[in-house]
């Protein structure tokens, strides 16, 4: 048996502070002869009293501190949430960069470079990319990374909006 | 959650919530670390509530989580099961008058879920269903685990000598 029909006039009576002293007789008597009840009893009164004594030595911060301190560490963790997706994007970017170089370089035909600083230093004063070499450069980029470089575009501003605006 | 909001809600929750923590944890000061930490993960939650019930019963939710995961960060040993005979300072009169009246002593032999669950059902008068949300269990089960867990206790308190699990290296479970 783990249940007993007086376990609530038990409770009550500890929650009204009447037991032991001021409890009904008859109740007295069930609890001395209910297993059940006997440990409900002391159990529940150690509680009762225990948490009294806790109470009075509670060490509470008033409700402004901690609202304060929870504003700040908001603060704080929002900062570093959107770091993280600041600091991813211009990871891709860098690489996506890096790699658009590299591949353009190495797309172009031989000697291309030399000629092109060559006719860069000669002509600098009026410094211009003729439809030509535009045309030459963007067959030599893949298709890959142009659409890298668009999205790059369209998902940065993205991310930074919802990285902002969660602060 | 508006700063008057919250000011509210702590006034009529902060010092129940320390006392459970305290005694769940057996250290104030970790009482005092944790209490912090509820109410902050309490508002960046944002949860929306039925009323003051649910909010009450989320913090504790939250502070008895809070609780587990400090037991299991904490460094032990493993668990063994010994006779309180061999516990030292067992034969002296004063100290076990002493360890039969001390609540805390006892509760620091049971389970962690067993301790919570008597607190909140004796301490906090929390129902069964509130207690079965708090510590995640189903409330069918509340009953029979409250009972098992109060008749431990009981017989601990008595200075009865049921099997005792102690995690040596620890001073505060």
């Amino acid at each position: 048996m783990y249940e007993c029909d007086r376990e609530e006039d038990v409770l009550d009576a500890l929650a009204a502070r009447r037991w032991p002293e001021r409890a009904a007789d008859d109740l007295r008597a069930h609890v001395t002869a209910c297993a059940v009840c006997t440990d409900l009893a002391q159990v529940a009164k150690a509680a009762l009293d225990d948490r009294q004594q806790l109470w009075n030595e509670a060490r509470v911060p008033p409700a402004g501190v901690v609202w304060w301190r929870a504003q700040l560490r908001a603060r704080e963790d929002a900062a570093r949430a959107a770091g993280r997706p600041v600091a991813f994007v211009q990871g891709v970017a860098a690489s996506v960069s890096l790699w658009l170089i590299v591949a353009l370089f190495r797309a172009l035909p031989d000697g291309y470079v030399s000629e092109w600083r060559a006719s860069l230093m000669s002509s600098l004063p009026a410094l211009t990319f003729t439809m030509a070499d535009v045309a030459r450069i963007a067959e030599a980029v893949p298709v890959v990374l142009v659409v890298l470089l668009v999205a790059w575009l369209v998902l940065a501003p993205v991310a930074i909006y919802f990285a902002a605006a969660d602060e | 959650m508006d700063e008057a909001a919250f000011r509210a809600l702590y006034d009529r929750t902060a010092r129940g919530l320390w006392v459970y923590l305290a005694r769940i944890t057996g250290s104030p000061d970790a009482a005092d670390d944790l209490l912090q930490e509820t109410y902050y993960r309490f508002l960046r939650a944002r949860g929306t509530y039925d009323g003051d019930t649910h909010r009450r019963n989320t913090l504790y939710r939250i502070a008895t989580n809070l609780a587990h995961d400090r037991r299991r960060r904490a460094v032990r040993a493993p668990v063994v099961e010994i006779d309180e005979e061999h516990l030292p300072g067992t034969g002296d009169v004063a100290a076990e008058t002493e360890r039969r009246t001390d609540l805390a002593r006892a509760m620091s032999r049971l389970r962690p879920r067993e301790r919570a669950m008597l607190w909140l059902a004796y301490a906090q008068g929390s129902t069964h269903r509130d207690i079965a949300g708090i510590l995640g269990v189903k409330t069918q089960s509340v009953r029979l685990m409250l009972f098992r867990a109060r008749q431990r206790l009981a017989q601990l308190l008595r200075g009865e000598r049921p099997p005792i699990r102690i995690q040596a290296g620890r001073h505060d479970v």
